[in-house]
């Protein structure tokens, strides 16, 4: 398994959100998190990163405990994190966010190739490359948010509900865009709001409830499943 | 309408100087989010090491850097041992403000104590005087306008092309997302105030050569750097120079409706309504 | 002796000024640097009242008092809009405009220089002109100030106030009127910064502008804080110290030149010190809270209250049945920008029901429990209420008149006591109004022992009953969503909208909140809920409102809409 989260505990101050929460991933492998909202899986995704402190259980990423550890260490051992909102610098270029992307992990020397990547993905970025990035329509900074997050070539990477704000159609895109991701060999942990795409694009899924993991189900299973509204 | 072009040309110098302020101030502020009231005292604090090293027979421009030392290293030291900690400590908005004031009023104490109250004049700068038809400067306005305008320029080449720049700009527009990307903020915060005591320091030596300094000149330029920040535009450092240059401009020409008495108390009114109607300013955006 | 008289008259006028600022920033939160504006201009309007028309200098303290406090009732409208970060600018900003606006109209205030020979106090035949013959006079006025400060701060006023400084938006969703508050505090503090100014004007029989620089309106902030905000003896502490400390200087020898600087340099280190290492001032707030416990025991309220037995309230009983439901929403619409959030929305809720508002993330019915709880304006459309129209009603009458709401986040108010929470909760409190508070103390005590009743009979219903004394921040996660529940029961309103109110607890608990929550329609409360965790919707709600893109898509049973493959598809996704 290329990461595994054992019986993590998730609050803030005195209010506890995960409760034990417990999920894999392996190398190469779509995973989507559902669940209602407010049922912690945000809460879930910033602890496995380390945005959020832990109150109890393990975080075990390439054989290595990284409980705890800063989001800044992690980036650079290949584990990136698309945030829901604010995941730009808005007042930076669309280049100079992706190169302070790349500061991230000091490798500044390759960026050539890296944004070639990026660009080849998310080709609307090239073309305003010089533009502001809050002047960007909010499914472009979605695109540009994506693609600071691969610029690093992350072996794991989490996004925390990338479909929000988007119209169908740019949903259906960013699918394709994720697979495609996923086929350069990245492992793709999603939590999305959009159960269907959600189901449809993964390997695996977990299934959240207030605080805890109540179910974990195959592509095929989910697909098939006559009542979702009992998971919710 | 000579008195007109008169006035005028006093803005455009007096706003020269004020976009310096403004953007030594606004640099600071719009990266750390920090009220540094203590900037009043690093200004009088440069002027005077200037005065000390001048009056021992040093040259101007050695005095002057110098004095800009000195102004880099107090700034750095206030942000440090100051505002750092309280920061750490998630201490209130009016906590700081009342350490910056601290910080401030003692500082100018001190240098009443150590000079005396009397003011002195920064001499050794050639003072001529230059007509160009109806208008008429000095030398020292020239080269106010002019190093203001250089400083400025260079700043803005700084924060727009080297790496360093890139990453103050962003740290000040998402401070969270540069920390997880691994940028130190302190590090950065430092930075900022060492250059924007610089910027302040460039500012008092320009002001010394032309007006006699004492020990309380730091509050009014204190109230100029952020007037002028809040109305050009919180988080924009565009915005402060044009609002330096507005206000530059209106202070002066404000003399052609009003009496002199007035001058500052239009200065404080527009700040009134500037916060009032549009508090991020004319160039800033809100939540900035 | 004249000295020393003296040094306490200036003693005291500074401690009047901090208690007066403290009630403005310390219990109102509102960062005033324009303090020391007022206390000038208090002490030229009595100036100029006295010498122009010749009366009593009682009369001109007076004015002074009531201009001033209504100049400042004026101004505290546009104090109070300005956001937080900017306040501190913004009081700067008027407090300079009004300082050179004095130097500048000579006639009026004599620049400068100011207006001399202004007259001594007289009373009954004595004239008050010395130091010594001054200070029964000051220590009354003291005395006066703090009676008032403390009658405002201790009653169910200053109790409001204590929520206010916490979270603005709860004490709204209580039934209380934030910004009245704010502005009748800004009024009484500059009311006595005013009277102040009277008295120091008629003591120095002179009033110049320079009382009120910004450096005098800094020395009074520095001196509320070094004493402790929120504490009204610390506000003397304060004051006597930033006064008597550099006086102590001029015995310095060798001091006389250097006095004004040293002195400076002094006030800014005790700044800078105290700011950085004991913000909270002299004597915390914790300090005080301890003996406000030992106070309460002396007082023969015990610690843990027991259980008091005084019946069903008026709530339990069911209300008398009418036809209709008794909150209907009418073709609601509201938008942002260009977006509409919510399009003609409709929906009623019937008495003694739990109706559920559930929809995909952005259907808008947050902004539709918003419209309904007075917290956003409708564009369109009618909300009415036991057959009246309250559609434009703001969020802070809802409670007055039967309609209370919940908050994701729970919202209590860390720093009060448990029984405070529910306290603050109560309507129509005669102790909130400062005319009754101090015209008809009586009444005031006799309502705060029925609330109290009401509020113990609450707390007991959800369990918390031993623990009225407890500082709510104590409370674990589950007792404060308990404290919310009990808060909202106190406001007496017969309908409740609960705002994602399984949201933070945890999974062992979810079946007992439900029930709680049946329990209270049970007693006879209308409910509405908005909801994420579909587990309880179908749980507890009697009708189901199905949202999306700001409509009303479907209404029903739980079990009838979640049949319905339609609705499965937008909830989900295709």
């Amino acid at each position: 398994m290329l990461i595994t989260v054992k019986n993590l505990d998730v609050g803030y101050r005195d209010k506890q959100v995960v409760f034990g929460a417990s999920l894999n991933v392996d190398v190469g492998e779509f995973i989507s998190l559902i669940g209602h909202n407010g049922a912690g899986k945000t809460t879930l995704l910033k602890a496995v990163c380390g945005f959020l402190k832990t109150e109890g259980g393990q975080v075990i990423y390439k054989g290595a405990d990284i409980t705890n550890r800063s989001p800044a260490v992690n980036v650079k051992d290949g584990l990136s994190f698309v945030h829901q909102e604010k995941s730009l610098f808005p007042n930076l270029s669309v280049l100079e966010n992706l190169q302070l992307a790349a500061y991230a992990v000091g490798k500044a020397a390759d960026i050539e190739r890296r944004l070639k990547v990026v660009y080849g993905l998310f080709p609307i970025l090239q073309e305003r490359e010089r533009q502001m990035a809050d002047t960007l329509s909010g499914g472009q900074q979605k695109q540009l948010a994506v693609g600071m997050a691969i610029l690093v070539e992350p072996e794991l990477l989490l996004l925390d509900e990338p479909s929000l704000g988007l119209s169908p159609n740019l949903v259906k895109d960013l699918g394709g865009v994720l697979k495609e991701i996923q086929k350069m060999g990245t492992a793709i942990l999603l939590v999305e709001q959009n159960v269907k795409m959600a189901i449809s694009l993964a390997q695996r899924i977990y299934v959240m409830r207030t605080g805890q993991i109540i179910l974990e189900d195959t592509h095929d299973n989910m697909m098939n499943r006559e009542n979702l509204w009992d998971l919710f | 309408m000579s008195l007109f072009l008169l006035l005028l040309t006093r803005g455009i110098i007096t706003g020269s100087l004020y976009a310096l302020l403004g953007v030594s101030w606004g640099i600071i502020y719009n990266t750390t989010r920090t009220f540094h009231f203590a900037h009043g005292f690093i200004y009088t604090l440069t002027s005077y090491i200037i005065l000390l090293f001048v009056g021992i027979s040093v040259p101007l421009i050695p005095s002057l850097l110098f004095g800009l030392l000195a102004a880099i290293l107090a700034g750095c030291l206030v942000e440090y041992l100051a505002y750092l900690p309280m920061r750490v400590k998630n201490a209130s908005q009016l906590s700081i403000f009342l350490t910056a004031m601290g910080i401030m009023i003692a500082g100018q104490s001190l240098i009443h104590l150590i000079f005396g109250p009397d003011s002195r004049p920064l001499t050794g700068f050639p003072e001529h005087i230059i007509s160009f038809g109806m208008i008429t400067f000095t030398t020292i306005d020239l080269f106010t306008v002019v190093l203001s305008w250089l400083v400025i320029g260079l700043l803005f080449a700084f924060l727009g092309r080297t790496k360093a720049g890139m990453m103050i700009r962003a740290v000040s527009s998402n401070p969270e997302k540069a920390t997880f990307i691994g940028i130190d903020s302190r590090k950065i915060f430092v930075l900022v105030f060492g250059i924007g005591s610089f910027l302040v320091g460039i500012a008092a030596f320009l002001s010394t050569l032309d007006k006699p300094a004492n020990p309380h000149i730091g509050l009014g330029a204190l109230l100029i750097s952020f007037i002028t920040v809040f109305l050009g535009g919180v988080g924009s450092l565009k915005g402060a120079v044009l609002g330096g240059m507005i206000l530059g401009v209106a202070e002066s020409l404000v003399i052609i409706v009003l009496p002199t008495e007035y001058k500052m108390m239009v200065t404080f009114f527009i700040l009134f309504l500037v916060i009032l109607i549009k508090p991020e300013g004319l160039m800033g955006k809100k939540n900035a | 002796m004249e000295y020393l008289a003296h040094t306490l008259n200036l003693a005291f006028i500074f401690v009047v000024l901090t208690v007066s600022l403290n009630l403005i920033l310390g219990y109102g939160g509102m960062a005033s640097m324009a303090h020391a504006v007022f206390f000038c201009i208090g002490g030229y309007i009595s100036a100029i009242v006295t010498l122009n028309l010749g009366c009593n200098f009682l009369i001109g303290v007076l004015m002074a008092v009531v201009a001033t406090a209504a100049v400042g009732g004026a101004l505290a409208a546009p104090f109070i809009r300005v956001q937080e970060e900017y306040l501190i600018l913004f009081t700067i900003a008027f407090q300079m405009v009004v300082f050179h606006l004095m130097m500048s109209l000579y006639n009026i205030t004599g620049g400068d220089s100011g207006i001399f020979g202004v007259p001594s106090p007289r009373l009954f035949g004595i004239v008050f002109d010395t130091p010594v013959r001054f200070l029964p006079l000051m220590t009354i006025f003291v005395i006066v100030v703090y009676y008032v400060a403390f009658k405002v701060t201790k009653s169910p006023f200053g109790r409001v106030l204590k929520g206010i400084r916490e979270d603005e938006r709860a004490v709204s969703s209580l039934g209380k009127n934030v910004i009245q508050f704010k502005v009748i505090v800004f009024m009484v503090g500059t009311g006595i910064a005013a009277g102040a100014g009277g008295i120091f004007a008629h003591y120095t029989q002179f009033i110049s502008p320079a009382i009120g620089s910004l450096d005098e309106s800094i020395l009074i902030i520095a001196m509320v804080v070094l004493g402790g905000t929120a504490n009204l003896w610390g506000s003397a502490l304060g004051a006597f110290l930033l006064i008597i400390i550099p006086e102590i200087l001029n015995f310095l020898p060798g001091a006389s030149d250097l006095i004004v600087p040293l002195r400076g340099f002094i006030y800014g280190a005790l700044l800078i010190i105290f700011m950085r290492f004991r913000p909270e001032g002299l004597i915390p707030e914790y300090f005080h809270l301890k003996r406000t416990e030992r106070g309460r025991q002396k007082a023969g309220i015990s610690s843990s209250p027991k259980v008091m037995d005084v019946g069903t309230p008026k709530a339990y009983q069911a209300e008398p049945g009418s036809e209709g439901p008794i909150l209907e929403v009418k073709g609601l619409s509201k938008s942002f920008g260009g977006l509409k959030a919510v399009d003609d929305f409709f929906m009623g809720l019937e008495r003694g029901k739990i109706t559920a508002l559930v929809g995909p993330n952005g259907c808008g019915k947050t902004t539709a429990f918003n419209l309904v709880t007075g917290f956003l304006k409708p564009d369109g459309g009618h909300i009415r209420f036991r057959d009246k129209s309250i559609t434009n009603l703001p969020a802070h009458k809802m409670p007055q008149i039967g309609i209370a709401r919940s908050w994701q986040d729970v919202r209590i108010f860390q720093g009060m006591t448990v029984l405070d929470n529910l306290l603050i909760a109560r309507q129509n409190q005669s102790g909130e109004r400062l005319i009754k508070l101090f015209a008809m103390p009586w009444q005031v005590k006799r309502e705060e022992q029925e609330n109290r009743k009401a509020a113990a009979l609450y707390l007991n219903w959800v369990g918390l009953g031993e623990k009225g004394f407890e500082i709510a921040r104590n409370l674990s996660y589950a007792e404060q969503k308990l404290l919310a529940i009990a808060r909202l029961l106190t406001t007496e309103a017969q309908v409740l909208l609960l705002d994602e109110p399984s949201s933070g607890v945890d999974p062992n608990w979810v079946e007992q909140f439900m029930g709680i929550i049946r329990d209270l329609a049970a007693s006879g409360k209308t409910i509405c809920i908005v909801e994420h965790n579909l587990e309880v919707v179908r749980g507890i709600s009697d009708t189901v409102y199905f949202m999306a893109e700001g409509r009303k898509m479907a209404q029903g049973s739980a079990d009838e809409l979640m049949a319905d493959p339609k609705l499965g598809e937008i909830y989900f996704g295709v």
